[in-house]
């Protein structure tokens, strides 16, 4: 569909703007591959501990992404829909994680759920069950970092919902879990489903946290960002490829992804 | 057998009396400046909205009590309510708008096709059954959502602004839905208009929200 011509003309300024943007964008990974030695990828690829790695991450990221949306979404919808004293500070709370540098969340962690923790020496002590550094605990590195990504998102999303859709519900004799599923859901599921890819492409990346609470052991913790940061110790070249394996991956996921849901959403959007 | 209504209804700082009887199948209209609390009326009528004081009750069943602590949920109240605008949801056709209460009740996917189907027809409508909410005239949407509430049986029905927003066709094309609805309807009906042709047209009574600095009145003694 081509847009309408007076609509669609760049204010002066946008356009250079927007190529510089792009530059900072595209440039650093363009760049990288440019660097990429080719010849050694064969080899990079098959090499047992980076498959594991990667395999590795895959997992722990979807769980992370699948851990958001049980807990996470519930929080967001009680965000969006209470208020109470102490609610604007109990929401900057699930949001600090956003801006906490991802180290510092992992050693929170440790203090929560280390042998040592809060409810780390209870856990412990009571079932024998230790989190930190296995792969539950990068499982749920990744969740505090990228889970109030989906918080954000689902909260404004629930709070756009119009009151009168949910009040007609209930009053056409909806319960509340109807009202949730046949109606709040369908209509935040465009953000729902922006929410997860942004949650999962966190998780995916996520490296302080992860490596502070989890650790950086080989096939069982150390995710793909952590084989990179540990193959840069040795030399650029593996770094660069498994780097270029994490892009792909990640790629691939986010183009079918969006392109399979949101095409959907569009449909239904444009009937 | 009616709608009676002796509450305080606190809404921020905002403060209404209401304190009437609507009798089974009489049609009456609450007339009122806007923001004078005819949409929370019926909000707590509807049960959306907890009452201060008083108590609301429908043929003889409490609704809501602050005496005796009674409260019964909106989804049990079986109250018909049209908000302003119509409230369709936006993700499901005309036929899924008028099956959803029936679908609440747990009702078989059959039966709450059929009686869908009928009170679409019943409408005139039936030809909109497969169209989403967003590709109707506003007259149109306001017909479905009618439809979907008398689906329900509902024990009383309570428009809020029914033709507010409409061009002359869609005023046309609700009046005379809702004249029919009156003549079949035997509940207790209230209507809030700003239009003084729609009061004349379907009330048989009317009541004014009157305000004052000590809060906002609706009464019929």
């Amino acid at each position: 569909m081509r847009r309408n011509f007076a609509v669609s003309q760049a204010p002066r300024g946008v356009i250079a703007a927007a190529v510089v943007g792009l530059m900072l964008l595209v440039l650093p990974v363009l760049a990288m591959l440019l660097r990429v030695p080719w010849s050694a990828l064969p080899e990079i690829v098959t090499d047992e501990a980076n498959r594991s790695a990667l395999l590795l991450s895959l997992r722990t990221s979807v769980l992370a992404t699948l851990l958001s949306v049980a807990v996470g979404a519930p929080v967001a919808w009680l965000i969006a829909h209470y208020s109470f004293p102490g609610m604007r500070v109990l929401r900057a709370l699930c949001v600090l994680p956003m801006v906490l540098p991802p180290v510092v969340g992992g050693v929170a962690l440790i203090y929560v759920l280390g042998k040592n923790g809060v409810v780390g020496q209870y856990l412990w002590e009571w079932f024998g069950i230790r989190i930190a550094f296995t792969e539950s605990a990068a499982v749920l590195a990744q969740f505090f970092v990228a889970a109030p990504y989906f918080i954000v998102v689902m909260e404004s999303a629930f709070a756009n919902v119009d009151p009168a859709l949910v009040g007609v519900s209930r009053s056409l004799g909806a319960r509340p879990w109807h009202v949730l599923l046949r109606v709040q859901f369908p209509l935040v599921r465009p953000a729902l489903i922006a929410g997860l890819v942004l949650t999962w492409a966190r998780a995916l990346g996520e490296f302080g946290a992860t490596i502070t609470f989890a650790g950086n052991t080989q096939g069982r913790t150390q995710t793909l960002p952590l084989a990179v940061y540990t193959a840069l110790e040795s030399g650029r070249d593996a770094a660069l490829l498994l780097s270029v394996v994490l892009i792909a991956v990640s790629f691939i996921v986010l183009v079918s992804l969006k392109s399979h849901w949101t095409s959907g959403v569009l449909r239904r959007g444009q009937q | 057998m009616s709608l009676s209504i002796n509450a305080v209804i606190t809404r921020d700082s905002f403060e209404l009396n209401a304190q009437f009887i609507v009798q089974q199948g009489e049609c009456v209209a609450v007339m009122g400046a806007n923001g004078s609390g005819k949409s929370t009326l019926f909000a707590a009528i509807a049960g959306l909205l907890p009452i201060s004081s008083g108590h609301i009750s429908v043929n003889n069943v409490v609704f809501t009590d602050t005496a005796t602590r009674t409260w019964v949920q909106p989804e049990k109240r079986s109250v018909g309510l049209l908000t302003q605008g119509g409230a369709l949801f936006p993700h499901l056709t005309c036929q899924q708008n008028v099956e959803f209460g029936l679908r609440a009740r747990g009702e078989s996917r059959h039966s709450r096709r059929t009686r869908a189907q009928n009170m679409l027809a019943q409408f005139g409508i039936d030809h909109l059954a497969d169209r989403l909410p967003h590709q109707l005239s506003g007259g149109q949407r306001q017909r479905v959502a009618i439809a979907r509430t008398l689906v329900l049986h509902p024990v009383a029905l309570l428009l809020d602004e029914p033709t507010v927003a409409l061009d002359s066709q869609g005023r046309t094309e609700v009046l005379e839905t809702l004249l029919a609805t009156r003549e079949t309807f035997t509940g207790p009906i209230v209507f809030t208009s700003h239009d003084e042709r729609d009061v004349a047209a379907l009330a048989q009574r009317t009541l004014t929200i009157s305000t004052s600095a000590r809060g906002n009145v609706v009464t019929d003694m």
